[in-house]
């Protein structure tokens, strides 16, 4: 199954692009996709989402089509199925 | 925020100023009241709060508590439209006082040469019908959080990065809060950050909108969602939001109205 990763705001510069896609079994959790993506970018990237315990950071939001979901949460993805990564700014 | 029979009454001078955005639909004369009953605490008055506090002094708030520490440098100019070259190196609260009172001589004005932080927090919110909250510091924005969670009030929550911005009102067991959508700083974020100051107006001027609708009621605020907004590809996208139950902050806050 495949699933579009959006990547907004410092995640993205992190990342070094805007879009990407993972390959993941239909069974994958959020958490496994979240490690995958990571698996598959830049050094950055990776310490942007995982903590020092190569778990997914408190502070990553993650949102599916546009809704907030938990990262821990099961969710039933389809194929081409849109994850946005993102955290909060605080540019005032 | 008052009751309507407890509203301020417009007079003659207030009529001729806010005439046009009394023609708003559902503005009107009660709504003008409305604002000129209210108060608003802004956390910053850098290149977004400073043009939310310009905002809301022209639409008629009656009264803004400000708190920002420090002295205007020359950086702080592509943004921080209530500060001038002329007063470099002098306070950036008393500039933004001369500033709106220039545009709005009846504002009442609550100036604090400091910023938001855990020991003043409570107290500044306390003062405040609404809280819109422009702080470049996550330490800052949580200790906001906290009390207004604390005291029941509503938060704009607003932020900019580079091209984009971020928007959402806080409503405290009703919506997510802060703490709920992150209750860490995100590790990446930096006490400088790359900023134009039409990307801080923007979000500014939609934070104060939020502020205008929680108080005159009209229209649909962004409560239990986010703006999200690229300015540099001009996309706009509001994603919805959910409360964290378990959140440490607001967690303990019985659903008052529970989120479809």
């Amino acid at each position: 199954m495949i699933v579009s990763i959006r990547f907004d705001s410092q995640v993205r510069r992190l990342a070094g692009c805007s879009h990407t896609t993972v390959d993941v079994d239909e069974a994958a959790t959020l958490i496994q996709i979240i490690e995958r993506v990571a698996d598959q970018g830049t050094e950055s990237l990776r310490t942007a989402l995982l903590d020092e315990a190569q778990v997914p950071r408190s502070s990553l939001l993650v949102f599916l089509n546009d809704e907030l979901v938990a990262k821990d949460q099961l969710v039933a993805l389809r194929d081409g199925a849109e994850l946005t990564l993102t955290t909060l700014i605080s540019g005032g | 925020m008052s009751e309507v029979g407890e509203l301020p009454q417009l007079d003659e001078s207030d009529r001729s100023i806010y005439q046009w955005q009394m023609w708003a639909d559902g503005i009107g004369e009660m709504g003008q009241r409305k604002l000129k009953a209210s108060s608003v605490l802004i956390s910053r008055i850098g290149g977004v709060g400073g043009t939310v506090a310009y905002q809301l002094a022209a639409a008629g708030v009656g009264k803004l508590i400000l708190a920002h520490a420090g002295d205007i440098k020359p950086s702080d100019l592509n943004r921080q439209l209530l500060m001038t070259h002329d007063r470099i190196g002098q306070s950036r609260i008393e500039s933004a006082k001369v500033r709106l009172l220039s545009l709005n001589p009846r504002l009442n004005l609550e100036i604090r040469n400091e910023n938001v932080n855990g020991r003043n927090a409570e107290e500044l919110v306390s003062k405040a019908d609404i809280v819109v909250d422009c702080a470049p510091l996550f330490e800052e924005r949580f200790a906001m959080n906290r009390a207004i969670v604390r005291q029941g009030k509503p938060m704009v929550e607003c932020a900019m990065y580079e091209f984009e911005g971020s928007l959402t009102t806080i409503l405290p067991g009703t919506t997510a809060c802060l703490a709920c959508l992150s209750p860490d700083p995100p590790a990446a974020w930096r006490r400088e950050f790359p900023v134009l100051g039409a990307v801080a107006g923007t979000v500014a001027c939609l934070a104060a909108m939020e502020v205008i609708k929680l108080i005159t009621g009209v229209g649909e605020t962004l409560a239990g969602s986010m703006l999200t907004m690229d300015l540099g590809s001009m996309t706009f996208i509001r994603r919805k939001l959910h409360r964290n139950l378990n959140c440490g902050v607001c967690g303990n806050l019985a659903n008052c109205s529970p989120e479809a």
